[in-house]
Protein backbone atom coordinates (compact mmCIF):
# COMPACT_ATOMS: atom_id res chain seq x y z
CA UNK A 1 0.00 0.00 0.00
CA UNK A 2 1.72 2.97 -1.40
CA UNK A 3 2.18 5.65 -3.42
CA UNK A 4 4.09 5.56 -6.22
CA UNK A 5 5.61 8.16 -8.61
CA UNK A 6 4.98 7.63 -12.30
CA UNK A 7 6.79 10.64 -14.17
CA UNK A 8 5.28 14.41 -12.30
CA UNK A 9 1.90 12.17 -10.78
CA UNK A 10 1.20 9.86 -7.99
CA UNK A 11 -1.01 7.23 -7.95
CA UNK A 12 -2.20 4.91 -5.12
CA UNK A 13 -1.81 1.58 -5.11
CA UNK A 14 -2.13 -1.67 -2.88
CA UNK A 15 -0.27 -4.73 -3.48
CA UNK A 16 -2.48 -8.08 -2.47
CA UNK A 17 -0.73 -11.40 -2.44
CA UNK A 18 -2.18 -14.10 -4.61
CA UNK A 19 -0.74 -17.50 -4.42
CA UNK A 20 2.82 -17.26 -5.04
CA UNK A 21 2.27 -13.60 -6.90
CA UNK A 22 2.00 -10.61 -5.72
CA UNK A 23 -0.44 -8.03 -7.60
CA UNK A 24 -0.57 -4.22 -7.49
CA UNK A 25 -4.32 -2.88 -7.42
CA UNK A 26 -4.70 0.45 -8.47
CA UNK A 27 -6.96 2.23 -6.17
CA UNK A 28 -7.02 6.53 -7.51
CA UNK A 29 -4.90 9.38 -8.74
CA UNK A 30 -3.45 12.54 -6.55
CA UNK A 31 -7.36 13.06 -5.94
CA UNK A 32 -8.96 10.48 -5.75
CA UNK A 33 -6.56 7.79 -3.80
CA UNK A 34 -6.66 10.32 -0.88
CA UNK A 35 -9.17 8.29 0.62
CA UNK A 36 -8.62 4.89 0.24
CA UNK A 37 -5.00 5.70 1.45
CA UNK A 38 -6.24 7.88 4.43
CA UNK A 39 -8.91 4.53 5.01
CA UNK A 40 -5.00 2.26 4.94
CA UNK A 41 -3.15 4.22 7.27
CA UNK A 42 -6.58 4.17 9.74
CA UNK A 43 -6.29 0.73 9.59
CA UNK A 44 -2.67 0.40 10.59
CA UNK A 45 -2.98 2.89 12.94
CA UNK A 46 -5.48 0.99 14.59
CA UNK A 47 -4.04 -2.60 14.59
CA UNK A 48 -1.25 -0.52 16.09
CA UNK A 49 -2.85 0.45 18.65
CA UNK A 50 -5.11 -2.64 19.37
CA UNK A 51 -1.46 -4.65 19.40
CA UNK A 52 -0.06 -2.44 21.72
CA UNK A 53 -3.13 -2.42 24.63
CA UNK A 54 -3.31 -5.92 23.68
CA UNK A 55 1.10 -6.46 25.09
CA UNK A 56 -0.32 -3.76 27.97
CA UNK A 57 -2.67 -6.78 29.23
CA UNK A 58 -0.76 -9.43 28.65
CA UNK A 59 1.84 -7.57 30.55
CA UNK A 60 -0.69 -7.36 33.43
CA UNK A 61 -1.17 -11.32 33.07
CA UNK A 62 2.75 -11.89 33.75
CA UNK A 63 2.77 -10.94 37.72
CA UNK A 64 -0.92 -12.94 38.13
CA UNK A 65 1.47 -15.87 36.58
CA UNK A 66 3.96 -15.16 38.27
CA UNK A 67 1.96 -15.37 41.62
CA UNK A 68 0.28 -18.56 41.07
CA UNK A 69 3.50 -20.59 39.61
CA UNK A 70 5.19 -19.12 42.95
CA UNK A 71 2.02 -20.69 45.44
CA UNK A 72 2.05 -23.84 42.99
CA UNK A 73 5.98 -24.31 43.59
CA UNK A 74 5.29 -23.57 46.78
CA UNK A 75 2.47 -26.30 47.47
CA UNK A 76 4.52 -28.90 45.46
CA UNK A 77 7.41 -28.38 47.76
CA UNK A 78 5.82 -29.11 50.75
CA UNK A 79 4.20 -32.06 48.94
CA UNK A 80 7.53 -33.68 48.31
CA UNK A 81 8.94 -32.44 51.50
CA UNK A 82 6.14 -34.95 52.93
CA UNK A 83 7.11 -37.77 51.25
CA UNK A 84 4.59 -37.00 48.50
CA UNK A 85 5.83 -37.17 44.36
CA UNK A 86 4.35 -37.02 41.42
CA UNK A 87 3.58 -39.99 39.43
CA UNK A 88 1.58 -39.21 35.88
CA UNK A 89 -0.15 -36.10 37.17
CA UNK A 90 -1.33 -38.00 40.67
CA UNK A 91 0.32 -37.26 44.01
CA UNK A 92 1.23 -40.07 46.14
CA UNK A 93 3.36 -41.99 48.43
CA UNK A 94 5.68 -44.56 47.37
CA UNK A 95 4.61 -46.87 50.01
CA UNK A 96 1.38 -46.39 49.21
CA UNK A 97 0.62 -49.85 47.57
CA UNK A 98 3.17 -51.44 49.72
CA UNK A 99 1.10 -50.98 52.96
CA UNK A 100 -2.25 -52.08 50.97
CA UNK A 101 -0.99 -55.48 50.57
CA UNK B 1 20.21 7.19 45.97
CA UNK B 2 21.27 4.59 48.91
CA UNK B 3 17.79 3.92 48.98
CA UNK B 4 16.98 3.00 45.75
CA UNK B 5 20.62 0.93 45.45
CA UNK B 6 19.09 -1.04 48.74
CA UNK B 7 15.84 -1.97 47.16
CA UNK B 8 18.06 -2.81 43.95
CA UNK B 9 19.60 -5.42 45.73
CA UNK B 10 17.14 -6.91 48.17
CA UNK B 11 15.07 -7.69 44.83
CA UNK B 12 18.27 -9.03 43.28
CA UNK B 13 18.44 -11.09 46.41
CA UNK B 14 14.49 -12.43 46.21
CA UNK B 15 14.94 -12.84 42.88
CA UNK B 16 18.50 -15.35 43.49
CA UNK B 17 16.35 -17.17 46.41
CA UNK B 18 13.60 -17.50 43.96
CA UNK B 19 15.75 -19.07 41.26
CA UNK B 20 17.51 -21.52 43.96
CA UNK B 21 13.98 -22.60 45.32
CA UNK B 22 13.41 -23.61 42.07
CA UNK B 23 16.42 -25.16 41.17
CA UNK B 24 15.97 -27.32 44.57
CA UNK B 25 12.39 -28.47 43.45
CA UNK B 26 13.48 -29.51 39.86
CA UNK B 27 16.17 -31.83 41.70
CA UNK B 28 13.40 -33.10 43.51
CA UNK B 29 10.48 -33.54 41.64
CA UNK B 30 11.15 -36.89 40.34
CA UNK B 31 9.52 -40.26 40.82
CA UNK B 32 12.16 -42.06 42.92
CA UNK B 33 13.90 -38.57 44.77
CA UNK B 34 17.19 -38.62 46.00
CA UNK B 35 16.71 -37.96 49.90
CA UNK B 36 19.58 -35.99 50.41
CA UNK B 37 18.33 -33.79 48.13
CA UNK B 38 15.37 -33.63 49.65
CA UNK B 39 16.44 -33.09 52.72
CA UNK B 40 18.13 -29.72 51.33
CA UNK B 41 15.43 -28.76 49.84
CA UNK B 42 13.82 -28.98 53.66
CA UNK B 43 16.75 -26.83 55.06
CA UNK B 44 16.36 -24.36 52.21
CA UNK B 45 12.64 -23.84 53.19
CA UNK B 46 13.58 -23.72 57.04
CA UNK B 47 15.83 -20.93 56.35
CA UNK B 48 13.35 -18.82 53.69
CA UNK B 49 10.51 -18.46 55.03
CA UNK B 50 10.04 -15.17 53.29
CA UNK B 51 8.80 -17.10 50.34
CA UNK B 52 5.87 -17.62 51.92
CA UNK B 53 5.57 -14.58 53.32
CA UNK B 54 6.42 -13.27 49.75
CA UNK B 55 3.88 -15.05 48.42
CA UNK B 56 1.41 -14.52 51.17
CA UNK B 57 1.84 -10.36 50.38
CA UNK B 58 2.02 -10.58 46.68
CA UNK B 59 -1.64 -12.18 46.04
CA UNK B 60 -3.05 -9.23 48.62
CA UNK B 61 -1.15 -6.81 46.47
CA UNK B 62 -1.94 -7.84 42.66
CA UNK B 63 -5.46 -8.13 44.15
CA UNK B 64 -5.32 -4.32 44.88
CA UNK B 65 -3.70 -3.70 41.85
CA UNK B 66 -6.25 -5.32 40.10
CA UNK B 67 -9.53 -3.63 41.57
CA UNK B 68 -7.19 0.28 40.73
CA UNK B 69 -6.98 -0.57 36.80
CA UNK B 70 -9.26 2.04 35.06
CA UNK B 71 -11.17 -0.06 33.13
CA UNK B 72 -12.99 -1.08 36.57
CA UNK B 73 -15.93 0.78 37.52
CA UNK B 74 -17.39 1.44 40.83
CA UNK B 75 -19.76 -1.11 40.18
CA UNK B 76 -17.24 -3.95 39.35
CA UNK B 77 -15.58 -2.83 42.25
CA UNK B 78 -18.50 -3.47 45.00
CA UNK B 79 -19.30 -6.36 43.06
CA UNK B 80 -15.58 -7.94 43.56
CA UNK B 81 -15.28 -7.35 46.98
CA UNK B 82 -19.14 -8.79 48.14
CA UNK B 83 -17.84 -12.00 45.84
CA UNK B 84 -14.60 -12.13 47.61
CA UNK B 85 -16.14 -12.10 51.26
CA UNK B 86 -18.54 -15.17 49.74
CA UNK B 87 -15.34 -17.14 48.02
CA UNK B 88 -13.53 -16.69 51.56
CA UNK B 89 -16.67 -18.01 53.65
CA UNK B 90 -16.48 -21.04 51.14
CA UNK B 91 -13.38 -22.09 50.97
CA UNK B 92 -12.99 -21.34 55.03
CA UNK B 93 -10.43 -18.28 55.32
CA UNK B 94 -10.97 -18.25 58.33
CA UNK B 95 -9.92 -21.20 59.67
CA UNK B 96 -7.60 -22.58 57.17
CA UNK B 97 -3.49 -22.81 57.62
CA UNK B 98 -1.17 -20.60 56.66
CA UNK B 99 -0.76 -22.28 53.20
CA UNK B 100 -4.23 -23.46 52.68
CA UNK B 101 -4.89 -19.42 53.12
CA UNK B 102 -2.08 -18.61 51.08
CA UNK B 103 -3.53 -21.03 47.96
CA UNK B 104 -6.67 -19.23 48.86
CA UNK B 105 -5.29 -16.62 48.38
CA UNK B 106 -4.10 -17.39 44.85
CA UNK B 107 -7.66 -18.32 43.57
CA UNK B 108 -9.00 -15.07 44.46
CA UNK B 109 -5.99 -13.46 42.84
CA UNK B 110 -6.75 -15.38 39.84
CA UNK B 111 -10.70 -15.44 39.84
CA UNK B 112 -10.45 -11.39 40.22
CA UNK B 113 -7.89 -11.25 36.93
CA UNK B 114 -10.62 -13.84 35.63
CA UNK B 115 -13.15 -11.64 35.80
CA UNK B 116 -11.61 -8.56 34.90
CA UNK B 117 -10.63 -10.04 31.51
CA UNK B 118 -14.29 -11.10 31.10
CA UNK B 119 -15.37 -7.65 31.94
CA UNK B 120 -12.81 -5.97 29.11
CA UNK B 121 -13.83 -8.62 26.51
CA UNK B 122 -17.62 -7.27 26.85
CA UNK B 123 -16.95 -3.53 27.25
CA UNK B 124 -13.61 -3.15 24.64
CA UNK B 125 -14.75 -5.95 21.84
CA UNK B 126 -18.37 -6.26 21.14
CA UNK B 127 -19.69 -3.68 18.97
CA UNK B 128 -15.71 -2.45 18.28
CA UNK B 129 -13.33 -3.21 14.86
CA UNK B 130 -11.12 -5.51 15.99
CA UNK B 131 -9.33 -7.66 13.67
CA UNK B 132 -10.06 -11.96 13.96
CA UNK B 133 -5.95 -12.20 15.10
CA UNK B 134 -6.47 -9.35 18.13
CA UNK B 135 -9.88 -11.63 18.98
CA UNK B 136 -8.30 -14.56 18.73
CA UNK B 137 -5.06 -13.46 20.95
CA UNK B 138 -7.88 -12.13 24.02
CA UNK B 139 -9.63 -15.51 23.30
CA UNK B 140 -6.39 -17.60 23.99
CA UNK B 141 -5.84 -14.98 27.07
CA UNK B 142 -9.31 -15.65 28.35
CA UNK B 143 -8.68 -19.63 28.18
CA UNK B 144 -5.49 -19.58 29.94
CA UNK B 145 -6.76 -17.39 32.72
CA UNK B 146 -9.42 -19.78 33.27
CA UNK B 147 -7.26 -22.66 33.48
CA UNK B 148 -4.90 -20.86 35.98
CA UNK B 149 -7.96 -20.33 38.29
CA UNK B 150 -9.40 -23.79 37.95
CA UNK B 151 -5.43 -25.39 38.91
CA UNK B 152 -5.39 -23.07 41.80
CA UNK B 153 -8.32 -24.73 42.86
CA UNK B 154 -6.22 -27.89 41.96
CA UNK B 155 -3.49 -27.11 44.43
CA UNK B 156 -6.13 -26.15 47.27
CA UNK B 157 -7.64 -29.66 46.97
CA UNK B 158 -4.61 -31.42 46.78
CA UNK B 159 -3.02 -29.35 50.20
CA UNK B 160 -6.41 -30.50 52.13
CA UNK B 161 -6.48 -34.08 50.62
CA UNK B 162 -3.29 -34.86 51.80
CA UNK B 163 -3.91 -33.51 54.99
CA UNK B 164 -0.23 -31.55 55.27
CA UNK B 165 -0.03 -28.95 58.30
CA UNK B 166 2.62 -27.09 57.81
CA UNK B 167 3.47 -24.51 60.54
CA UNK B 168 5.14 -21.48 59.39
CA UNK B 169 5.40 -18.48 61.42
CA UNK B 170 4.60 -15.61 59.04
CA UNK B 171 5.03 -12.74 62.01
CA UNK B 172 8.00 -13.10 62.84
CA UNK B 173 11.71 -13.47 61.15
CA UNK B 174 12.58 -16.86 63.10
CA UNK B 175 10.43 -19.32 62.33
CA UNK B 176 9.43 -23.01 63.08
CA UNK B 177 8.59 -25.69 60.32
CA UNK B 178 6.66 -29.19 61.49
CA UNK B 179 5.04 -31.11 58.83
CA UNK B 180 1.93 -32.86 61.09
CA UNK B 181 -0.10 -35.10 58.48
CA UNK B 182 -3.44 -36.35 59.29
Amino acid sequence: MAWEQRGKKKYYYRKKRIGNRVTSIYLGNEKSGKIPAAKDENKRTTGEKQKDWLCEVMEGEKEVDKMADQVELAVNSILLISGYHCHKGQWRKPHERNSQN
Amino acid sequence: MNEIVKTEVLDNDKERILQKFKELFKNVALDSPNPDQVEELKQFIQENQTIFRETYNLANMVVDNLLSLPETNLTFKAAIKESLKDIKNQYGYSYSSIIEKMVIDSIIVTWVRWQYLELIFTTTFFGKDFSIQSRKQYDQLLTSAHKRYLRSIDALVRIRKIGVNLQINVANNVGTQNVHQK
